[in-house]
């Protein structure tokens, strides 16, 4: 048995470990009522069924592993992920809660030094993982939303921004190969905030006109960056470049009117002020959702699309899925 | 890039070809009237525009992957340019990276799309960034 200071420990779900095999990291335990992680299984020995099933009775939702294994981690969870996402015997929420782990790791660390192809092959795969899943399980949107983060850093929202577009748009009819398209076009459309000065994006005072201005090049950027790739669909790339349009056409960057928005950009634009509200900002704290639906509601038929905004508005009050 | 190319024929071609913008009426007046055109200060412009209202040709380069264009010939109406930019009115949406060449009776010019703004149905303003330094002289012929 040894301890180990916390800040060089990483928490880790229980749930997403797979039995029988042995992991390739020392693995501990906290145990209750204290403050000492100690060694629970060191590296390449066994982890059955049995242990974790001891552990699961035992209360343990969590183990912990060294802080500087955790891209290795995150490559264990990303290998094991389909298997996860199809293992009916763990709760659904738990399981979103691993997609949402593994999603946020790697999108953290795509974005940090962004390779656009690789960038577009990783969220082409979690689209596809994260539109499969929400497709076919039944999440209450307030599970879903307890088991996300709300910080608004970029990958963040860009994560909380995908399963809020599947989301609506299953509930608008969309199924199949859109919304595995849409899941992705989502984890896209904030891409060109990584060309933009990164200290506009947590400022905590209102931003200047040039700032502003700054700022609103971020769909542009993005779609710069994207529009050569063969694997996105013109759907996916307006999602990039019109998320901020408006239907009153005092949108940007174009200042499109109603019928020249991609319907695909009209789901995104309405979840990612949704997101954008409820969640923390630099400049002021989450607002609950009935606040943020009524900030909303107030531009129905101005920047919205009053259809999709009342299949939100009825999303987020009742339980979501098949 | 510039070319030198028959003139007379390069003039003929752009008054056949139709143009198909239509121009708002509050914006016939950004049309009119010829010269060097104020620079703001949050405008950022590396360069001096001149402003000078005048039909041309636009042919859509090599598309890009997800949006497949029809090719040929449409008119277009120049509204300024400067040594390594250019401003015009067409009459549907072009998108950031594409790749035009834009006819004038003296030159043609290879440009790509870096903005574009609905002022009205079938009416788009496009920034564009030529490939090549542009001469006032060459413009204006």
């Amino acid at each position: 048995m040894s301890t180990t200071a916390e800040s060089k420990l990483f928490a880790i779900s229980l749930a997403t470990l797979q039995p029988t095999e042995a992991v390739d990291w020392d693995l501990y335990i906290l145990p209750r009522d204290t403050d000492q992680h100690i060694l629970y299984r060191a590296s390449k020995y066994p982890f059955h069924a049995k242990d974790l099933q001891r552990l699961l009775e035992s209360g343990v939702t969590k183990l912990y592993i060294p802080r500087e294994e955790r891209a290795s981690y995150q490559e264990y969870l990303r290998e094991n992920l389909d298997a996860w996402l199809e293992n009916s015997a763990i709760p659904p929420i738990e399981r979103m809660e691993t997609l949402n782990q593994v999603m946020r790791g790697v999108l953290n660390d795509s974005f940090r030094k962004p390779d656009t192809d690789k960038v577009v092959n990783r969220t082409i795969q979690f689209g596809r993982q994260a539109a499969a899943f929400l497709e076919s399980e039944t999440i209450r949107f307030d599970d879903l939303v307890r088991v996300l983060q709300h910080d608004y850093t970029t990958f963040t929202h860009s994560a909380n921004v995908c399963y809020y577009a599947v989301l609506l748009a299953k509930s608008l009819g969309y199924e199949g190969d859109d919304l595995t398209q849409i899941a992705t076009g989502a984890l896209l459309h904030d891409m060109g905030k990584l060309d933009v000065d990164q200290h506009l994006l947590t400022k905590e005072h209102r931003l200047s006109e040039a700032e502003t201005r700054q700022m609103q090049k971020h769909p542009t950027l993005g779609f710069r960056r994207l529009c050569r790739q063969d694997d996105l669909s013109a759907g996916q790339l307006m999602m990039v470049y019109q998320h901020h349009e408006r239907l009153d056409g005092g949108g940007y960057p174009v200042g499109l009117p109603d019928d020249e928005i991609h319907p695909w950009a009209k789901i995104c634009s309405v979840v990612d002020v949704f997101d954008a509200l409820t969640s923390d900002r630099s400049y002021r704290v989450a607002l609950d959702y009935d606040t943020a639906m009524e900030s909303i509601e107030r531009d129905a038929n101005l920047a919205f699309d009053a259809e999709m905004l009342a299949c939100w508005k009825q999303l987020i009050s009742t339980n979501v899925g098949s | 890039m510039l070319e030198t190319v028959d003139f007379d024929q390069r003039r003929q071609l752009i008054e056949q070809i139709p143009c198909r913008v239509q121009v708002p009426l509050d914006w016939e007046e950004e049309l009119e009237g010829e010269g060097y055109t104020t620079s703001y200060n949050n405008e950022f412009r590396a360069n001096f525009r001149y402003r000078a209202s005048r039909r041309a040709v636009l042919q859509i380069g090599e598309a890009l992957p997800a949006f497949p264009r029809e090719s040929g010939m449409f008119g277009a109406l120049v509204q300024d340019f400067s040594r390594r930019g250019m401003g015009l009115l067409y009459h549907e949406q072009l998108l950031p990276e594409e790749r035009v060449r834009v006819l004038l009776p003296s030159v043609s010019v290879d440009a790509t799309v870096v903005r574009c703004c609905y002022r009205g149905p079938d009416c788009y303003a496009l920034g564009l960034t030529l490939e090549s330094d542009c001469r006032l002289r060459e413009m204006l012929a």
